[in-house]
């Protein structure tokens, strides 16, 4: 099924095709009309007057195959950006597709992300959860939870942060008693982190390199995020500006997929097919399946309903919730939240060559507010993954879409209140928490407001 | 005749493919724009933080040369520190009890205080919008492994009422000047937490303590209703730590 959705996918390209398509048709075109035959002929019966018009007839199909190509491009170039589809963020309602993949074959990707994994499938030994909506689930499939996973990890002699045996992530469950993983007063250096959603994902992905370089760079110094460059598991050797997960470890999703598949359900795969440790103890003697256990290439399925995800919708404004957008944006919290993108045109290859972007994600207008830049603000969480040592207290702006679908906020969700995710800011946003904090009640309240309506 | 029949064609059809040539070459093998590709393999340079703040990791060890104890607050500072973010709603305590240190760990000196409240305030002082985070540290605990907290459980925000004579307020500090920048605004206020004979306890010298949480920064260390221990920064509020309660955590499992 996939391999059919992927060679429909290609064919719906469209006009980013045309451009060489369009020149290639120009040479059958003069191959079928085979016009040499008929000059030879036509000169043979001495007909001038056909010779004339063949003549006209080439100079008109040359200088169509010098402007095509320009007239196509420019077509491509000057394609309208629109505004993303958006789900009411409710799972009454049937609205989550963006219409990257047609509904039946929603249905499917959707049920393989609810899909529930055992022994068989490879579950484990060391994991978090046996579905991918297990943690993402609410408001609606895709979305967050309460749930967190726990990184631990110390300082070494030199000052440098060193995951914990096996790697920072503790898995908090495991098929035996056995190989549960724990953490050890070795490892002083500890964290949860919030599930985020996954909602509008698939136009995060879709936004280029270049415009999240752009954003930072406009940032003031004092505010200036972090973007880092991250392999892409589907194109090998290839980086890109990360984007995905609290520590933007992740540029592609099905790079997320993989790393995810692995890390939280123990389901090795063709990007991940070496099974993870128990506290760096092997657990090959409760691994019944052989690696890689994903045969059936579910992380593709996993890909494909994230990118078909909506965005999530904005509440309709109204006098308080336009005065707290206001004020959003004049005390600076839109410099690191970033209210709006826009994704990179239909046709545009990303994800290191190995992804197209479709016109279901192309060229659409998104209000993530979020840089997806990691930022010191104060809250650590102290790990280092694929960012470097000095990313250790970085997190990724996390994006504020949805945000009324949460209850646990910041990185660790320890904070239960905007009002008391606000305060929690320090470090980089130190002067911009203080701004809000000068405010009135009212305007307080006004912000906030805004904040749940996004 | 065919001759000069086949040069003007051959002509244009040599142009015509060699224009082709020329394009297929000056676009890439497949379709579309290509997505630019990161400016640097490895991470952008870390974006500049405050000056004194975040150098060292909140949940890491110091490494750095054990550094002076940080000038002692006077009451004065204090009073002033305190107005900025609490204006009236507290008073400093009398005589006055006052430390310093780098309770948060983020390289930047900060001060806890007792206070008492202003008991006609106390709907300011517990407002949902108010500018300080409450919390009883008795109740704070440090992130649990087994994650089975339910968040509406527990009073995470405790009210603030008549009977609470003593409390103690946390200000973070912020860069060079630490709490007495007056950009130095975090602050935390806390029940069960202004114990008697207040000190700060660096965390390198609790590091060589055995029963002790995962330290972050500095502690205050104090008596609370007649039982010895000490106040530290979880990452995300106070917590006490009655040495009393602790326990190691359990050995890893080899399974093999």
């Amino acid at each position: 099924m996939l391999a059919q959705t992927q060679a429909r996918r290609f064919n719906e390209q469209g006009v980013s095709n045309w451009v060489p398509v369009g020149s290639l048709e120009l040479l059958r075109l003069m191959e079928t009309y085979n016009p040499l035959e008929q000059c030879v002929q036509a000169f043979s019966r001495r007909n001038l007057r056909n010779m004339k018009c063949l003549k006209i007839l080439f100079l008109v199909l040359f200088a169509a195959a010098l402007v095509s190509p320009f007239a196509l491009t420019s077509k491509v170039e000057g394609q309208a950006a629109t505004e993303a589809p958006t789900t009411d963020l409710n799972q009454l309602t049937d609205d989550l597709n963006n219409g990257f993949v047609s509904p039946t074959e929603f249905d499917v990707v959707k049920g393989a992300f609810e899909e529930v994994d055992g022994i068989p499938e490879g579950l484990g030994p060391c994991y978090n959860s046996d579905a991918c909506s297990q943690c993402h689930q609410t408001p609606d499939i895709g979305g967050a939870s309460q749930i967190s996973e726990f990184r631990a990890g110390h300082i070494d002699g030199g000052g440098a942060f060193v995951d914990a045996p096996g790697g920072s992530l503790i898995n908090d469950r495991a098929l035996a008693a056995a190989i549960q993983e724990r953490v050890s007063s070795a490892d002083p250096v500890r964290t949860f982190r919030i599930t985020l959603g996954t909602f509008g994902d698939g136009f995060v992905e879709a936004i280029a390199n270049s415009t999240l370089q752009n954003n930072v760079a406009a940032q003031p110094v004092g505010q200036r995020g972090t973007l880092i460059s991250v392999p892409v598991s589907e194109a090998p050797g290839q980086n890109r500006i990360g984007r995905f997960g609290w520590k933007d470890q992740q540029a592609s999703l099905l790079s997320f997929s993989g790393d995810a598949y692995l890390n939280e359900m123990g389901i090795t795969n063709r990007f991940n097919p070496t099974e993870n440790t128990s506290n760096g103890n092997s657990v090959a003697a409760f691994d019944t399946v052989p690696d890689p256990e994903d045969t059936a290439n579910d992380i593709d399925e996993f890909t494909e309903f994230m990118r078909a995800l909506r965005a999530p919708s904005r509440l309709p404004t109204n006098a308080q919730i336009i005065q707290g957008q206001n004020l959003f944006d004049a005390l600076g919290c839109d410099i690191c939240h970033t209210p709006t993108f826009t994704t990179a045109q239909q046709g545009t290859l990303i994800n290191g060559g190995a992804f197209t972007v479709p016109a279901a994600l192309g060229s659409k207008i998104i209000h993530p507010f979020s840089d997806f830049a990691l930022h010191n603000v104060g809250t650590g969480d102290g790990i280092v993954q694929n960012g470097g040592q000095g990313t250790a207290n970085q997190v990724r702006t996390p994006p504020l879409w949805g945000l009324r679908g949460r209850i646990r906020l910041m990185h660790d969700g320890e904070t239960l209140t905007v009002n008391e995710a606000i305060l929690r800011h320090g470090g980089q946003a130190q002067g911009i928490r203080n701004n809000y904090n000068a405010l009135a009640v009212a305007d307080k309240q006004a912000v906030i407001a805004f904040l749940l309506s996004i | 005749m065919g001759k000069r029949l086949a040069t003007p064609f051959s002509l244009l059809v040599l142009i015509s493919i060699s224009y082709l040539q020329f394009q297929g070459c000056a676009k890439p093998a497949q379709s579309g724009p290509q997505e630019q590709a990161p400016d640097a393999p490895t991470s952008v340079p870390a974006s500049s933080t405050p000056a004194g703040t975040a150098a060292a990791s909140p949940a890491g060890e110091n490494h750095t040369p054990e550094p002076a104890p940080p000038p002692s607050a006077t009451a004065a500072e204090a009073r002033s520190a305190l107005a900025r973010v609490y204006k009236d709603l507290v008073t400093l305590e009398s005589p006055p009890e006052v430390v310093v240190g780098d309770f948060n760990g983020d390289g930047s000196q900060d001060i806890a205080m007792a206070v008492r409240p202003d008991k006609a305030k106390l709907a300011d002082i517990n407002s949902e919008l108010a500018g300080w985070i409450i919390r009883d540290a008795r109740t704070v605990t440090v992130p649990d492994p087994a994650m089975k907290r339910d968040p509406k459980s527990g009073p995470l925000r405790p009210k603030i009422g008549e009977k609470d004579d003593r409390l103690l307020v946390v200000i973070h500090g912020y860069g060079e000047k630490g709490w007495r920048d007056p950009e130095a605004q975090q602050t935390f206020l806390l029940r069960n937490a202004a114990g008697d004979g207040m000190q700060t306890a660096t965390r390198k010298s609790l590091l060589k303590v055995e029963k002790k949480p995962p330290l972050v920064g500095d502690s205050i260390k104090e008596t609370i209703g007649g039982i010895s221990g000490f106040l530290y920064y979880t990452g995300a509020a106070y917590a006490w730590f009655d040495p009393r309660t602790f326990k190691p955590d359990p050995p890893r499992v080899n399974p093999h």
